[in-house]
């Protein structure tokens, strides 16, 4: 009963997942950039301007924000597979990743449109007023960064402290699953991800938050899928 | 062991649902404002200039966000009294709820603050150029009505449908319990708040989603920890 639930939701979510890949594309994804330069200016000038995408399409890359509390339940699929392990290895770190992506489709996934507002609003009517541009677009910024504190904390302290948990071998995960966890496919994909040229990087790293829920969550409902011991 | 869970989840989210009052009132708080005038463009005007208060405070309001998944724990009071009601009439309604704040935690409450973004910069550097200020206003807009689409969905068919769900009497709730639901503590608070004169119209209305949030949770906790059977 409990398995048949878990395979079933890991099939939704992670189905529902390949739309934030869609949504990502839209905000992140530039042809252009190779993995170099994804960690430098020109990114923000990506993300800022949208690639310079038609407005409607920018909404419709707002949508996957829409399914985040859906998303979410990814953790409890991880959650049933770690509990053996005590509260402290289990629920908090799980209890931290769906707090993150809890937060992370409002304020990020939805709130990233804002930051390309102004180059929007440029690209279609033009702005000759610099230091009005410059002040607007750092306090859009600031906005986006503070609203964003709590869900950036949860999603690099929860992923490490769910790496920390697989490896203390006390789950049901052998330790070798740390490289489907989502600390290992975020480390994965910044790696491999630098290295590819363009316009290679982009999907690794353009799309790099669905990356990171889609691989765990597919690996650990087929990890969990016909193993006896999950409804234990 | 359930009643104790009960009484800890009500009392810390209370708590907590305090500060998102505070940040409702640095939002929308105006102490110019009537009643009539909060259901008009002049709350428009509040909102999107944060009455023009400064950029740190705006800062502040947006804290309240971070903390609704846990402002969403409180419709699993109401999930243990209305469960027996089944799937339809019990558990969606709440679930819809849950979601509602998941979603405005990021998209209202954090995001807010990105319609008040033109006004304070306007404010900080002045603007010479109206155009491309409309049009950059206008884009912000859509892109918020884009985003909270779905919460709003939720959160009015969410507060109907739980509505109907104690009415139907297939609860743990009596019928009358709905005066106390979401859906009634919102009607409350509109049609008070809409005879009052400033400055009192802002403190009823401004908070009007703590309120919703707030009262709803301290009725189901108290009546469910007052039944034996709820275990």
């Amino acid at each position: 009963m409990l398995q048949d639930r878990l395979r079933k939701l890991g099939v939704t979510v992670a189905i529902l997942m390949l739309w934030n890949g869609v949504g990502d594309f839209i905000f992140a994804y530039s042809p252009k950039l190779n993995g170099a330069q994804y960690s430098t200016m020109m990114f923000w000038d990506a993300v800022r301007t949208a690639n310079g995408h038609p407005h409607w399409l920018v909404m419709l890359a707002q949508t996957p924000g829409w399914l985040y509390p859906i998303y979410a339940l990814s953790a409890l699929i991880w959650w049933f597979g770690m509990r053996r392990a005590g509260f402290w290895l289990s629920t908090v770190p799980c209890a931290m990743l769906a707090y993150a992506l809890l937060m992370i489709g409002g304020v990020q996934h939805i709130g990233f449109a804002y930051l390309s507002v102004l180059g929007q609003a440029k690209a279609l009517v033009g702005s000759t007023d610099p230091t009005f541009y410059a002040t607007a677009q750092r306090l859009l910024v600031e906005h986006f960064l503070w609203g964003d504190l709590t869900a950036l904390v949860a999603f690099f302290g929860g992923t490490i402290w769910h790496g920390a948990a697989i490896l203390s071998g006390r789950t049901m995960f052998p330790r070798w699953f740390i490289f489907l966890s989502p600390l290992g496919v975020l480390t994965i994909e910044m790696v491999v991800g630098n290295f590819l040229p363009a316009p290679f990087a982009g999907i690794l790293l353009g799309m790099f938050g669905t990356w990171f829920m889609f691989v765990p969550t597919t690996a650990a409902t087929v990890w969990m899928w016909n193993r006896a011991e999950v409804s234990k | 062991m359930l009643k104790n869970h009960l009484r800890i989840l009500g009392i810390s989210v209370s708590i907590l649902l305090i500060w998102n009052g505070v940040c409702d009132y640095i939002y929308g708080f105006s102490a110019q404002l009537n009643g009539n005038e909060y259901t008009s463009l002049a709350i428009w005007d509040v909102m999107r200039t944060a009455g023009g208060r400064p950029h740190w405070m705006i800062m502040m309001a947006q804290t309240a966000g971070w903390l609704y998944p846990f402002y969403a724990l409180s419709y699993y009071p109401w999930w243990v009294g209305m469960k027996r009601a089944g799937f339809w009439l019990g558990t969606l309604p709440c679930l819809m709820l849950a979601y509602a704040l998941f979603m405005i935690g990021g998209i209202q409450h954090a995001g807010w603050a990105f319609l008040t973004v033109l006004a304070q910069a306007k404010a900080a550097v002045g603007s010479t150029d109206p155009t491309f200020y409309a049009f950059a206003e206008r884009t912000l807009v859509e892109h918020f009505v884009m985003g909270d689409l779905t919460a709003l969905i939720a959160m009015y068919g969410g507060s109907i449908w739980h509505a109907v769900g104690i009415l139907s009497g297939r609860t743990l709730f009596p019928r009358w319990f709905v005066a106390f639901s979401p859906l009634a503590v919102l009607f409350y608070t509109f049609f008070i708040g809409a005879f009052l004169p400033a400055p009192l119209a802002g403190i009823v209305i401004t908070p009007f989603g703590t309120w919703y949030m707030l009262f709803p949770l301290i009725a189901s906790t108290i009546f469910l920890l007052n039944r034996a059977d709820i275990n």
